[in-house]
């Protein structure tokens, strides 16, 4: 029981360590760019007000790390922390992420439009690469040296190795005339129902849900084909079929649960590549989510809204480390003790 | 980047029997996987184009030329075989020029990988404490955090060059490399070859170096091959979202410009679909390298137990077929009508092959022996001598190069060796069940003992005859084991108790014979002595057969009615307990018995006998004892020796004991 | 109790040779592993947990003397010889070679080395012992090159040639450029010990050397000891859990129960009149190749209890057939019953 408790404890620990890097590094990486660092965040677009505001929102004028000066003039403690990193943490827990270069309004109203759509895309992708994954990697490892295994094999060792970014464009090709050839929605409809918007989006994100599936369904065959035929060449499988179980008994009592325990834990670790995946495929598929955001923000040099982006993405992953590693422990009896 | 292992993956050695054939050689081994040729291949002509660009292009893509109109996204033509780009360029020349940017980035990236990675991991694991735990945690945070989000920002901040975008790939990947070496070197390290070596004086750099780095370095070579695909598509994803070198051709810069220039709307395909082309070849080329690779370094991914079982008995319908077009002279003396009532098994001839890439190999011939109701017998042998693969093969459980090409095993009435799949599974554990070798993991981890309990009398119908439940807990305290254990795990059990419980879920269907394969190998000799006088318990109380298969005499002393001598895969003696202990014919059969350890007469001289037990590549001719034998004589080097009876119950293999002679 | 007229031959000679200075001397050797108590067992201030592997053992071998250490697994017996190395290091205790303090020799490096000279180890399994891809010539002359002892290359094939014939191995040369995969095991475990040989060692620690070949090739190997030991005077250090081939080897038998020495005396005694309930009942149980001879079995119940667990008073009392009460009180310490023949048991010997 202590056992799990203090994995727990040591992963949660490392989760905030790995946040905590992160942030540092978001803060630090904006401001170490030769040139004014006012200059990152304060385009001269913007009117005077709003440079002012920003300044002050931010702290801009003041030390970047540790305020010592200040400190040692006023002899107050809290003086100390009176920089731009402490305005920066503070900022961040108000979820106050800054404004865009471009487009002038806050970042965190930007963001909170696109993250809908890439949440569709990634739950969709995510789903039919599992259960493909699962099925097609427990037949070809039961199956090896036939067929049905090489070209599984074949198909998924090819779609792992090819960059998504060229998937998505061989996949508007081939569907150039029959689907959307982007968008979240066709542009200036009026919807009669709910049904039928809910329809439209449909036919819109299949394209791009199946090209992030297809990335993931590469990795997800090869890894349940690999732990299949560890499990189906263990000990306790001979075992198994010396008590008279057939295959199919066998596969579904013995190897099916823990051919996928590691499944969970690759998921969660390959979670950072599915982002990656769905920042190209949305951004070929025009598809107005997150990773497109990103995209867009690069082109234009919008720093606030690609700092942005790049936190929830690491916080979204560490996250999902973290509930990887807590079901786990729950699945996987191994560990109770 | 997708990881595909939770948990690194560990080189592992090919097992060998007592002696083996050289392993083929590496390239040798490489050459037969299809796959990984092809995947060289496919290498070497993207290293040629890239070592003859000047060559190879027609044109040069860097110089600056005029264009006209015209030009612009033409289509192929004869002057430009793969059409013109959104600059009026020749595709050809570009694609050409790519290949070297992109093998540049990927083998630079995968050098900084290798080295940084390789020496971190190793470091790790060899020293542990303090340096582990830093490089790890380190390690564990790069990992975390996701790769081409963080790559994507960095170089916008950074800067656009073909130096920094090879820094960057090569510095955030190499914690995967870390991390598997790592994995390699701590099991590398509890080898006892390192020990001994620790235990000379060996130093620290030299131990690494000498001893651990060519265990690992196939393993890095695998992984390395699949870090140069990972780079260039690392490389080509940041040029395709514009960050990527604006001074040089790279495929993913041709993909980024035909993308903005809206190439897919008007469907200039040649813009499009050579460079992807370009990039695939590459990344597959390598993929499929690795997976070669990888293949050869892991080698237990070879073949698995659920393979189709019809392959074992195969040769059997086939040598009936035969049979059944002529008639065959018997090869054993020993009768085969004679089947006396009580007789519960009947071998007859069962031969056994393994027939594997490295050749065929005899593992078992003509075994022949009877078990009655309610008596044990012992199946006793050294390495090789073919015992395991014997009672393997009497239920069907060969691995999948395992062969019974010759034989008959009748239980009962029924020849179960030729009856359907379908057949067998019935009689498996109904009838027949059995206790491997060195089974600590036989029993599934990741469920209850007393679940596994329940399966074996679920597949078998048990279920409508008795509360399963309940049998299981009967079950469970007649070996010794409180009920209430049932719903624990394997790992929560002791060795010895993993052994009862295995024994307890081995007469769960109330076979009739039970066969014990070494059941008490590994185990204290206190927890052998209980297991024992469990078996002997279970015998008497349930009139159970017990079929022990070891090389452990005094256990066979203690609890068989009957032994079986085999030695190189024959069947050399077989006679009753007393006989065979006290009045043993066959050669081979004395000497072991003087090697064998007696605690009761600790000054007798304990022999040995020269030389070593057979492998089964290398079987002497004639008899196959009689390079060691102490009584062999000329003609046991050309004479193949057949099984006779020297009395009633007493079955031999020796020429001179057939002829009178010794 | 009959001999073989070796061993007659043997036991005559070792009383000739055994001098009177202990080549190996242990006292009070205290080996515990601590438990990490994890981040939870910490705050709760829960007690630190230890493996009590070795807890209190004291022994001498003299030179020319072939000690056999006998236990079951948890008696603490390969812990021990590891500990006599000098590469695992100690909780508390005295090792001394030659009555120098083996870990104050560690610290030195040309003691350290004189160390690893004098002591050799030759493990269980032949099959993990020596490196895959070495030949047997450079497996053999890997010492001599990491001590210096050897000049040029005739020296170092002539003392790789000596160790291979030493071990057994004839025709040595054929043996040079041979992998271990073209070896059997006992020809393999003949090679370790060549490695070992090639040094000149004082002491073997031979740790279960037999276990993992074949029977009919073991007596080959526990012959090779003893001619090493009239040979060379080596002395040898022998670990089993194995008491039967104990007899054929030992001139004393030491037998170990969860860390700690419970019997300790001439093989012959103690493998006749074991005193200690433990070492009777271990007796007892080992497998005869005889069927007509019934024995009582004295078959203990349960299993060897966890090393972090120790019981109270005798570390034997919860098994022990014959225990009273005061044995979960009083820890025993050795006795002597007859010369030379000590038991850790408060109860009379029967």
């Amino acid at each position: 029981m202590h056992q799990r408790l203090d994995y727990l404890i040591r992963r949660l620990a490392f989760s905030v360590v790995t946040l905590v890097a992160v942030l540092t590094f978001n803060f630090f990486l904006f401001r170490i760019i030769p040139g004014d660092p006012v200059q990152m965040m304060v385009s001269p677009m913007m009117t005077k007000e709003t440079r002012d505001k920003i300044r002050q929102v931010y702290g801009l004028d003041k030390p970047l790390w540790l305020n010592v000066e200040e400190f040692q003039e006023d002899g107050e403690f809290e003086k100390l922390f009176d920089s731009q990193f402490a305005y920066y943490i503070r900022n961040l827990l108000k979820g106050e992420l800054g404004m865009s270069f471009r487009q002038r309004i806050p970042v965190s109203e930007i963001l909170s439009n696109r993250v809908g759509p890439s949440l569709l895309l990634i739950l969709s992708g995510e789903v039919l690469g599992i259960l493909f994954g699962t099925f097609l990697g427990l037949i070809a490892a039961w199956k090896k040296k036939s067929m049905i295994d090489a070209s599984t094999m074949f198909v998924s060792l090819t779609v792992w190795a090819l960059p998504p970014f060229w998937l998505g464009i061989i996949m508007l090709i081939l569907s150039r005339g029959h689907l959307p050839m982007g968008g979240l929605v066709t542009p200036g409809t009026i919807y009669a129902s709910n049904w039928e918007k809910i329809l439209d989006i449909g036919r819109h994100v299949i394209l791009p849900a199946t090209t992030l599936a297809l990335m993931l369904v590469g990795a997800y065959v090869l890894i349940v084909r690999n732990t299949t035929l560890e499990v189906l060449a263990e000990d306790y499988t001979l075992t198994a079929k010396a008590k008279g179980l057939t295959p199919l008994q066998v596969l579904r009592y013995h190897a099916l649960r823990n051919a996928s325990l590691p499944l969970v834990t690759i998921i969660a670790m390959d979670l950072g590549y599915a982002l990656g995946g769905s920042i190209q495929i949305e951004t070929i598929f025009s598809y107005p989510g997150l990773g497109r955001l990103m995209f867009e923000s690069i082109g234009q040099r919008d720093y606030p809204v690609l700092q942005a982006v790049f936190l929830i993405l690491a916080v979204v992953v560490i996250s999902a480390n973290f509930f990887a590693d807590l079901s786990y422990t729950i699945l996987d009896p191994r560990i109770k003790s | 980047m997708a990881i595909i292992h939770k948990d690194p993956p560990l080189q592992r050695d090919e097992p060998d029997e007592a002696t083996g054939p050289r392993k083929l050689g590496f390239v040798r081994t490489f050459s037969k996987n299809r796959m990984g040729v092809v995947g060289l291949v496919m290498l070497l002509v993207i290293i040629f184009v890239a070592i003859f660009t000047k060559q190879i292009s027609p044109y040069d893509p860097y110089e600056i030329i005029d264009v006209t109109r015209d030009d612009v996204l033409a289509p192929p033509s004869p002057e430009h075989l793969l059409g013109q780009d959104g600059a009026g360029k020749d595709v050809l020349s570009s694609v050409i020029h790519g290949a070297r940017i992109s093998l540049t980035v990927g083998i630079c990236a995968a050098l900084i990988i290798v080295i940084v990675g390789g020496v971190l991991g190793m470091l790790a694991g060899y020293f542990g404490g303090p340096v582990d735990t830093i490089i790890m945690r380190v390690v564990d945070v790069i990992l975390v955090i996701p790769q081409l989000p963080l790559m994507l920002v960095i170089i916008a901040v950074a800067g656009r060059g073909i130096v920094n975008i090879i820094l960057v790939i090569g510095l955030l990947s190499w914690s995967y490399m870390a991390r598997i070496v790592r994995a390699q070197v701590l099991t590398i390290k509890e080898r006892t070859f390192i020990l001994r070596v620790r235990s000379l004086g060996v130093g620290h750099l030299k131990i690494m170096v000498k001893h651990i780095l060519p265990q690992v370095a196939p393993m890095i070579f695998a992984e390395a091959t699949l870090d140069i695909s990972f780079a260039i598509i690392s490389e080509s994803t940041l040029s395709f979202l514009g960050l990527g070198d604006p001074t040089l051709i790279s495929w993913g810069m041709m993909l980024n410009q035909a993308f903005l220039r809206g190439a897919i709307t008007l469907g200039a395909w040649w813009y499009l679909i050579p460079p992807g082309l370009a990039l695939a070849w590459v990344t597959l080329g390598s993929t499929f390298l690795a997976n070669a690779f990888q293949e050869i370094v892991n080698p237990r991914l070879k073949t698995h137990h659920l393979f189709d079982e019809r392959k074992i008995v195969r040769p059997l319908e086939l040598l009936d077929k035969r049979m059944s077009r002529m008639v065959q002279p018997s090869t054993t003396k020993v009768e085969q009508v004679d089947i006396p009532p009580k007789t519960l098994l009947c071998v007859r001839d069962l031969t056994v092959e393994y027939q594997t890439e490295a050749g065929n190999f005899r593992a078992v011939e003509n075994l022949t022996f009877n078990l009655e109701k309610g008596k044990s017998m012992g199946l006793v042998g050294e390495s090789g001598c073919g015992k395991t693969t014997a009672m393997l093969a009497v239920l069907r459980l060969l691995p999948e190069v395992g062969r019974i090409i010759d034989g008959s095993v009748r239980f009962r009435d029924t020849d179960i060796l030729r009856v359907s799949v379908g057949d067998i599974q019935n009689y498996r554990w109904n009838n027949m069940s059995m206790i491997f070798q060195g089974a600590m993991n036989a029993l599934n981890p990741t469920r209850t003992v007393g679940s596994q309990i329940k399966e074996a009398m679920q597949i078998h119908d048990w279920g409508s005859k008795l509360n399963i439940q309940e049998e299981v807990g009967r079950l469970l305290d007649l070996v010794g084991i409180s009920p209430d254990r049932a719903s624990q795990y394997p790992h929560e059990y002791s060795g010895g108790m993993r052994q009862r419980a295995m024994i307890a879920m081995a007469i769960a269907c109330r076979p009739d014979i039970v066969i014990a394969d070494e059941p008490t190998t590994a185990l204290d000799v206190m927890i052998q002595a209980q297991i024992l006088d469990l078996l002997q318990d279970l015998q008497r109380e349930l009139n159970l057969s017990i079929i022990m298969v070891t090389h452990d005499l005094g256990m066979v002393a203690e609890l068989c009615d009957d032994v079986v001598v085999m030695y190189g895969g024959w069947l050399v003696e077989h006679a009753s307990v007393d006989v065979i202990f006290n009045n043993p014919r066959h050669p081979y059969t004395q000497r072991l018995l003087g090697a064998f350890p007696d605690i009761e007469n600790p000054g007798d001289e304990l022999a040995s006998i020269p030389g070593a037990p057979p492998s089964l590549a290398n079987l002497p001719k004639g008899c196959r004892y009689h390079p060691r034998c102490h009584k062999a004589v000329d003609r046991c080097a050309i004479e193949t020796p057949n099984l006779y009876e020297i009395s009633p119950g007493h079955v031999l293999r020796c020429l001179r004991v057939e002829s009178d002679e010794i | 109790m009959s001999f073989g007229a070796y061993e007659l031959s043997q036991m005559k000679s070792n009383t000739d040779r055994a001098s009177e200075h202990a080549l190996l001397e242990v006292k009070d050797l205290r080996k515990l592993f601590p438990i990490s108590r994890g981040i939870v067992g910490s705050l709760l201030r829960q007690p630190p947990r230890v493996v009590h592997a070795v807890d209190g053992i004291s022994f001498q071998i003299k030179k020319g003397e072939i000690l056999s250490m006998v236990g079951e697994s948890g008696s603490g017996k390969t812990t021990c010889a590891l500990c006599c190395t000098g590469l695992q290091p100690i909780s508390e205790g005295e090792i001394l070679l030659e009555g120098k303090n083996v870990f104050e020799m560690e610290e030195d490096r040309q003691q350290r080395r004189k160390l690893r000279q004098s002591v050799q180890m030759i493990f269980q399994d032949p099959y993990e012992s020596l490196n895959p891809r070495q030949t047997v010539f450079d497996t053999v002359a890997e010492p001599l090159e990491t001590h210096h002892l050897v000049s040029c290359k005739e020296e170092k094939i002539e003392r790789v040639l000596n160790a291979l014939e030493e071990a057994g191995l004839k025709p040595p040369q054929e043996f040079f450029d041979r992998l271990p995969q073209e070896l059997s095991g006992g020809q393999r475990q003949r090679v370790a010990i060549a490695s070992g040989l090639v040094l000149h060692p004082k002491l073997l620690i031979a740790d279960e050397p037999v276990s993992m070949l074949d029977v009919s090739i073991r007596a080959e190997i526990l012959n090779l000891l003893l001619r090493l030991r009239d040979e060379h005077d080596i002395t040898i250090l022998y670990i089993t859990h194995d008491l039967a081939t104990t007899a054929h080897i030992a001139d004393r038998v030491a037998v170990m129960y969860l860390g700690v020495i419970v019997e300790i005396g001439p093989a012959k005694t103690v493998i006749e009149t074991p005193f200690h309930p433990y070492t009777k009942a271990l007796m007892s149980v080992i497998p005869v190749p005889n069927p007509r001879r019934r024995r009582t079995r004295l078959v203990l119940e349960g299993e060897t209890p966890n090393p972090i667990n120790v019981p109270s008073g005798c570390r034997f009392h919860p098994r022990c057939p014959v225990a009273i009460d005061e044995c979960s009180r009083i820890v025993p310490a050795l006795e002597e019953v007859e010369p030379g023949h000590f038991k850790a048991c408060i109860l009379s010997s029967q």
